[in-house]
């Protein structure tokens, strides 16, 4: 029985110990429950001091003196004040003090607020001008010509046009990116039957999306089961208890 | 830092780091004990100012010329370069406050888990031997944790990225981390994948059109995700146009109906939430920023 | 049996059946090795392509923003991403923005893919000389801004374990010492499972080519950002893991080229003259080649379930009454 044999044997009880919450909440699955409460809680812990706080403000807050090829980096001193102001976060648990909590999140909302007037167009920007496509053909083709074997003059002329088909794609593209769009109008009132059947058309291409939405979510849901699946019968089962090579 | 004012900085390891370290302190404690004993119609005013001049800084950062093609060492024309200057040069140290005050807040889950089960222990309530466990595994995990760390910055320590170097500290990290909280994690994620199999089964019925359309493209999704399925329709559709790779009906294999459905209505849709949503998150931000919102931060 | 007792049968399936027969049909297929047949989705193809075409002399900033919870999928993908840096000589800088635990579940893969390399005689990768770890930041949305202006005060402070096995600051590895500005990089990879590509889309478009590496439940709403160019190349899921390994063990051509490495070659549409050697004997297809099988059978219960659900409300629904009786 060596380490890794027993690290995962481990692993498999309290996988198993998790699982039995799907027959019903016993207090086995509880126990592994709080494991993983302590340890997660454990950690954040740690990770808290070592990954954050100590390099991004104690290492500059004192700086570093010379150390054979490295140069000395003097100390940030006005960092001093910071984690007292991330500490006031802590203030919510005292009833009279709890409003100076407010100051650290208002710190933290207030960057991400003011970031917002340059982050929105970087990230929509080219959003909007991809959906603004061509929906007029500019030949009377239905189908794009194939383009295998021509020379490069022939292809950049099939490309340069804008064929029926991918005029038709494109009307459908702008139709559901405008419909979509449209559905999201709740501070008047739909009165003209145009607006209420565009609203509604954006009703029904809106659950395309969250169909695509559930159809990936249960992929990478039912990756997950089958990931703890090979762990158990085949990390464990077949390589740890039978000795057979994966 | 090159336009930063020096003042900010001292030699490490000098007094007058220290000094100033401590004053700063001792300054922030005051600060802190002023503010606590601030009259309560004055509560709101302050955590106001403080969130716009927080996010003012970047309102400034974007808003204000930047220095073009600025050299090291340069010195500003004038006070509108100056501030330019200014705001480059403070971007990544404000950008540093915002981690730093994050980090410090991250242990506030944590306080209040120790808090509730602390009291459940010690008080002996209802089911207070999971509260043990739980505190039990925590102070495991950090001691272990810190143990693990303390040898790993060590000067001269081994590369304890290589097994061989292993002793008790991160073996038992190892076991820990890997082998339960990895796995514990895992499994508590793979278990949505069977409610969603259960509420998919017993929920998911075409009553409207609406949900027609939802189940219809969630179908067409998962099979196209399914590259056995993709592959055999491939085969099927390229038996009837007889091999020829320009037939009409190639079109219609499951591989370009996905494509076009997702090019042509799962994206542009998903992309028209997605506008809305930031729409909302600009105005959000907005009011957030200066403290219009009812139920905001001032509050 | 009458339709009515056939609806409700088909209704009333227990949840501990369904619980079983998904454990069941995600579980035997794991012991058959089966090469599932498949056609790459053109996202993971640009993103490998990408991947194998960006200079090895400049660093790939890997932020790792996953934790065993997504562990199907997202090892999958760093596995591969690994895999392809290193063979390709790649150097990198890996930070996590997401998750504290994050760094450590990134280091322990890289542990592991060493571990494969040495196996196979092939050199490991050295901390500090290969990669260095630039830890943990919660405000990622400021580290990006920071990065985006000046990346060495980004990440400011920070120090790695270098060949002696003491701390230094990660711009004087051999990894980052030619980084001047976020320019320098070729390449930024988000290994995530929570959107985090979003942040870094807003603040570093147009300043580093950006691709993502996410979970199915974070495909869909990324695929906009790869239809309008902010990213590169995008794998999803467990799916595009497959695809990934599916090109590394018989490699991509342009649509131009008509010599190509092996008969199932991938064919890039989006790109004309490209030649991406497989990477022959060496391994390649892993954890997505074994998932993805299991895969098959798990989403066809899925659809078989629902089906059958519908079936049996619409055998069970009571006819309408004509003229009000």
């Amino acid at each position: 029985m060596n380490y890794d044999f027993i690290k995962l044997t481990v692993g498999v009880l309290a996988t198993i110990g998790l699982y039995s919450a799907l027959y019903k909440e016993t207090k086995l699955y509880r126990f592994f429950e709080h494991i993983f409460l302590g340890l997660a809680a454990g950690f954040t812990l740690v990770a808290v001091w070592t990954e954050t706080l100590k390099p991004m403000w104690w290492d500059q807050m004192v700086g570093r003196t010379a150390d054979g090829s490295e140069e000395s980096v003097p100390g940030l001193w006005l960092f001093a004040i910071l984690v007292p102001i991330g500490l006031l976060g802590y203030t919510v648990f005292s009833r009279k003090h709890n409003w100076m909590s407010r100051i650290p999140i208002g710190i933290i909302l207030g960057l991400w607020a003011g970031q917002q007037v340059q982050v929105w167009w970087t990230r929509y920007g080219p959003q909007m001008s991809d959906s603004m496509v061509p929906i007029i053909p500019t030949t009377s083709q239905f189908r794009v010509p194939p383009t295998d074997g021509l020379p490069t003059e022939q292809i950049q002329a099939i490309a340069s046009q804008l064929y029926v088909s991918q005029a038709l794609s494109n009307i459908v593209l702008v139709f559901t990116v405008l419909s979509v769009l449209s559905y999201f109008f709740f501070s008047f009132e739909l009165k003209s039957r145009l607006v209420k059947g565009v609203n509604l058309s954006g009703r029904w291409l809106l659950m395309i999306g969250f169909g695509a939405i559930f159809g990936s979510t249960v992929m990478g849901r039912f990756a997950l089961v089958i990931d703890r699946m090979f762990f158990i019968w085949i990390e464990w089962f077949k390589e740890g208890i039978l000795r057979i090579p994966g | 830092m090159t336009y930063l004012a020096s003042f900010f900085t001292a030699p490490a390891a000098s007094s007058g780091l220290t000094i100033r370290i401590l004053g700063t302190l001792v300054f922030t404690a005051i600060a802190i004990f002023a503010l606590s004993q601030a009259p309560t119609r004055s509560r709101r005013p302050i955590v106001a100012t403080v969130t716009f001049f927080a996010g003012l800084f970047y309102v400034l950062f974007y808003l204000w010329p930047q220095p073009y093609d600025r050299k090291p060492n340069e010195i500003p024309l004038n006070s509108v370069e100056a501030v330019g200057f200014w705001l480059k040069d403070a971007q990544p140290v404000v950008s540093t406050f915002g981690n730093i005050i994050a980090g410090s807040m991250l242990g506030l889950g944590i306080f209040s888990l120790l808090s509730v089960h602390l009291r459940k222990f010690v008080k002996k309530q209802r089911d207070w031997q999971f509260s043990g466990i739980l505190l039990l595994s925590m102070v495991a995990m950090a001691v272990i944790g810190y143990w693990n760390w303390i040898q790993k910055i060590a000067p001269g320590s081994p590369d304890l990225e290589n097994v061989a170097n292993w002793g008790f500290p991160q073996y038992a990290n190892d076991f820990l981390f890997d082998g339960m909280l990895q796995q514990m994690d895992a499994a508590m994620f793979s278990i949505i994948a069977f409610y969603i199999l259960s509420a998919a089964y017993r929920a998911f019925r075409i009553r409207s059109i609406e949900a027609t359309i939802l189940l219809s493209a969630a179908l067409i999704m998962m099979l196209s995700l399914m590259g056995a399925v993709e592959y055999q329709t491939s085969e099927l559709i390229r038996n009837i146009s007889g091999n020829d790779p320009n037939g009409f009906i190639n079109n219609f294999t499951l591989k370009e109906i996905a494509t076009w459905m997702r090019t042509n209505l799962q994206n542009p849709s998903l992309r028209a939430v997605d506008f809305g949503v930031g729409i909302g998150a600009l105005a959000m931000g907005l009011r957030l920023w200066l403290s219009l919102e009812r139920g905001g931060v001032s509050a | 049996m009458n339709l009515l007792r056939l609806g409700k049968i088909l209704q009333g399936v227990p949840r501990q059946a369904l619980y079983t027969m998904l454990i069941v049909v995600a579980s035997v297929p794991l012991f058959f090795r089966v090469e599932v047949p498949n056609s790459p989705d053109q996202p993971a193809i640009d993103l490998f392509v990408t991947l194998n075409t960006i200079p090895a002399e400049r660093p790939v900033l890997v932020e790792s923003d996953w934790t065993l919870s997504s562990r199907g999928e997202s090892m999958g993908q760093m596995e591969a991403l690994l895999r392809i840096m290193m063979r390709r000589n790649v150097k990198f800088v890996l930070y996590s923005g997401a998750d504290p635990q994050a760094p450590q579940v990134a280091r322990n893969v890289i542990r592991r893919i060493n571990a494969e390399r040495k196996r196979a005689g092939q050199p490991e990768y050295k901390k500090w000389v290969d990669w260095v770890d630039a830890g943990y930041y919660p405000d990622l949305a400021g580290l990006a801004n920071a990065m985006a202006t000046d990346i060495r005060r980004a990440f400011a402070g920070r120090q790695d374990t270098n060949e002696r096995g003491s701390m230094q600051d990660i711009f004087r590895s051999p990894v980052l010492q030619n980084v001047k500005s976020i320019s320098d990089v070729a390449l930024l990879v988000n290994v995530h499972a929570s959107g985090t590509i979003d942040i870094l889309n807003e603040r570093l478009y147009r300043r580093v080519p950006l691709a993502s590496m996410c979970t199915g439940v974070m495909g869909p709403q990324s695929m906009p950002y790869y239809a309008s160019g902010q990213l590169v190349g995008i794998s999803v899921g467990l799916k595009g893991v497959y695809d990934l390994e599916q090109m590394m063990e018989y490699g991509v051509v342009g649509k131009s080229i008509r010599e190509r490495p092996h008969p199932k070659t991938i064919v890039s549409s989006n790109h004309d003259e490209i030649v991406i050697q497989p990477f022959t004997g060496q391994k390649n297809y892993d954890r997505a080649a074994r998932y993805y099988f299991s895969l098959h059978f798990a989403m066809t219960l899925m659809i078989v379930a629902i089906i059958a659900g519908n079936i049996g409300m619409i055998l069970t629904r009571k006819p309408k009454r004509k003229g009000g009786q």
